[in-house]
């Protein structure tokens, strides 16, 4: 046996070229269903968690996939928004823990998410360094956006403009990194996190500026006792400091600020279901359970995986057969050779195991690399989750 | 006196019958061998036309082919009743095989090809060395030590068919068996290779039967044996 494996060896090692052909077919072939599988698997599983975690999403009335994907993943689209209102009144059911988003600005390309403080308790985010977006104009970082952009407690992040040539929309605003967060592995490590607060300073509504007592007279408009109307060249606050903290103010009605979302923890299944089929009954806003939306949605990409699966296994038995045909017709060429060894009195088998040592050979060595490519990929592919 | 003959002789074919196909078939052939014992240290050359059985003869006396009837010897065992196994094991030892072609293996370098027997015997790490050390001591007689790093396609014919010899005598075996060994070589090398085949064939005490349609070899021999005429009652001339 050793001398054949020798005669396999040397016979692989002599042809090595055509050898890393079939070792590169079959690795690739093993490599796209494996990959598929392990990736779907890796969504079932991360994406679940989360919405496991996550008992209801109340929004407003719409697509209810773009609410969860939106809430949980952070998911940029164009939801409705809710007034605070709603938050409000969840809140004062006393049925749950409410929790506000609101997540339509980006900071660098990451989504902001803003929230309020009992955001971190819920997901679990520990700081790793800093501390938590208390005040106005300061953000703290998921893990893998301090990473990506090199950031940490103390510096310095400007929020994307959302329309650069409209000038009576609000400028970029530079926002101090309070801290950052621990990783997660979730969506929360590629997101900065806001207080509420300051979303609606980014959506203009509420704003900084000197005291009009203090500006130049030519910038009022008109002045009565209980109110000033300025020109628009008076030119807002783009960072908020500790000088200029307290001239940020709202104008209008506080309980219509926008919300995209609430999140709802409710203390029990009672309180759970008395919460949604009372939201949802009113029908001016939308509660759904994000477990049920993400097995939806899961069964769709289940669907879609089983087609697949099945084109998968069309490729590894057509790379079978193509393989087998290679070691046919190599064996053929091989057939004087295989001849002498028999009349050189080589064992009886000694042609098939030379023959069976290479395939298998082969096969293993073509099965490691599929195995080390799919580890691979997982490995270097973004969070699937968080890349949602 | 006959079974001394019969422990000393390298290979011997008695009362031998080989059939190819069936009794009446156009294709249909025989062979007979009554009696043909070639000793150790004898060189005998086997004659005769295309298709008359010189092959057939050499592989029932390697024991690649069982005879129907008769007995077959090599080395003074008989062969022919041993199991399939048994009867490779001790060809791939005791009989050198060399070929018109060559039938070396393309993707093994000269020294491999040389050692190819005790491989395919499965010899362990100490039978390797010193077959290493056999095949070195033949590789400088037969004038090939510069080729045995080099694969066959990097060697001229007379080269190959030289590294071919050391692989057939490298088991000091007790049967060297040769099909056509210098058909394909000019004469000046057909006339070197055959002069260190019989002279290492002979010096180390192995029995040779080659095969040849070159008459201007026969000198050379021993003996000299048509393959038509070794089932009448005179085997040899």
């Amino acid at each position: 046996m050793s001398g054949l494996l020798y005669l396999a060896w040397r016979h692989l090692d002599a042809h090595r070229g055509r050898a890393l052909l079939v070792v590169s077919c079959i690795a690739l072939a093993l490599w796209v269903p494996w990959t598929a599988s392990r990736l779907a698997a890796r969504y079932d599983v991360e994406l679940r968690a989360r919405a496991e975690a996550t008992p209801l999403v109340v929004g407003a009335p719409g697509n209810r996939y773009d609410l969860t994907l939106a809430a949980l993943y952070f998911r940029p689209t164009e939801l409705d928004t809710v007034p605070y209102s709603a938050f409000e009144a969840l809140a004062a059911e006393g049925r749950a823990l409410c929790i506000p988003l609101h997540m339509r600005f980006t900071a660098r390309k990451a989504p902001i998410v803003a929230t309020s403080v009992e955001y971190a308790e819920f997901r679990g985010l520990a700081l790793a360094e800093g501390r938590d977006p208390l005040r106005i104009g300061e953000v703290t970082l998921g893990a893998g956006i301090a990473e990506r952009l090199g950031l940490g407690a103390g510096d310095h992040l400007f929020s994307d403009p959302t329309e650069l040539y409209d000038i009576a929309r609000p400028p970029a605003l530079k926002m101090r990194v309070a801290g950052v967060y621990a990783a997660r592995g979730t969506p929360d490590d590629d997101a900065v996190f806001v207080d509420i607060r300051t979303a609606w300073v980014l959506e203009g509504i509420a704003h900084g500026h000197a005291d009009t007592d203090d500006i130049d007279e030519e910038l009022v408009l008109s002045r009565t006792e209980d109110s000033v109307a300025v020109s628009g060249a008076l030119i807002e606050y783009a960072e908020v400091t500790a000088e200029n903290e307290a001239s940020f103010h709202y104008h209008g009605d506080t309980s219509l600020l926008p919300l995209s979302a609430v999140l709802a923890v409710p203390h029990s299944t009672k309180d759970a279901t008395l919460l949604k089929s009372g939201v949802n009954a009113r029908k001016k806003r939308l509660a759904v359970t994000p477990t049920a939306v993400i097995d939806d949605l899961l069964g769709v990409v289940f669907r879609i995986k089983r087609f697949f699966d099945l084109v998968g296994a069309f490729l590894v038995a057509t790379t079978t057969a193509l393989v087998a045909l290679v070691f046919l017709l190599a064996t053929r060429l091989r057939a004087r050779e295989l001849v002498t060894l028999d009349r050189m009195g080589a064992p009886r088998r000694a042609a098939a195991t030379l023959v069976g040592l290479e395939i298998a050979a082969v096969l293993a060595v073509a099965t490691a690399a599929a195995w080390l490519m799919t580890a691979g990929t997982l490995a270097v592919l973004p969070d699937l989750v968080a890349s949602f | 006196m006959v079974e001394k003959a019969h422990r000393d002789a390298g290979s011997r074919l008695r009362g031998v019958r080989f059939r190819y196909g069936r009794a009446g078939d156009r294709d249909a052939f025989e062979l007979a061998v009554d009696d043909l014992a070639i000793a150790r240290g004898e060189a005998v050359a086997c004659i005769g036309p295309s298709g008359s059985g010189k092959t057939t003869l050499v592989h029932l006396a390697a024991g690649i082919l069982t005879p129907e009837e008769g007995e077959v010897h090599l080395g003074g065992a008989r062969i022919d009743g041993l199991a399939d196994e048994e009867r490779r094991r001790r060809r791939a030892l005791g009989v050198g095989l060399v070929f018109q072609e060559f039938e070396l293996l393309d993707y093994l370098s000269g020294l491999d090809n040389v050692l190819l027997p005790h491989r395919l015997a499965g010899a362990g790490r100490e039978r390797m060395a010193a077959a290493r050390g056999r095949a070195d001591q033949l590789a400088r007689t037969l004038g090939i030590e510069e080729v045995l790093g080099r694969v066959p396609r990097r060697m001229s014919q007379g080269q190959r068919q030289r590294v071919a010899i050391a692989r057939a005598l490298v088991t000091e075996p007790s049967l060297v068996l040769c099909d056509e060994p210098t058909g394909n070589l000019d004469p000046t090398t057909a006339d070197d290779v055959l002069t260190l085949l019989l002279a290492e064939a002979r010096g180390r005490g192995a029995a040779l039967l080659m095969v040849t349609h070159d008459h201007s070899l026969l000198d050379r021999f021993d003996r000299v044996v048509d393959v038509r005429e070794l089932g009448s009652a005179e085997a040899g001339a």
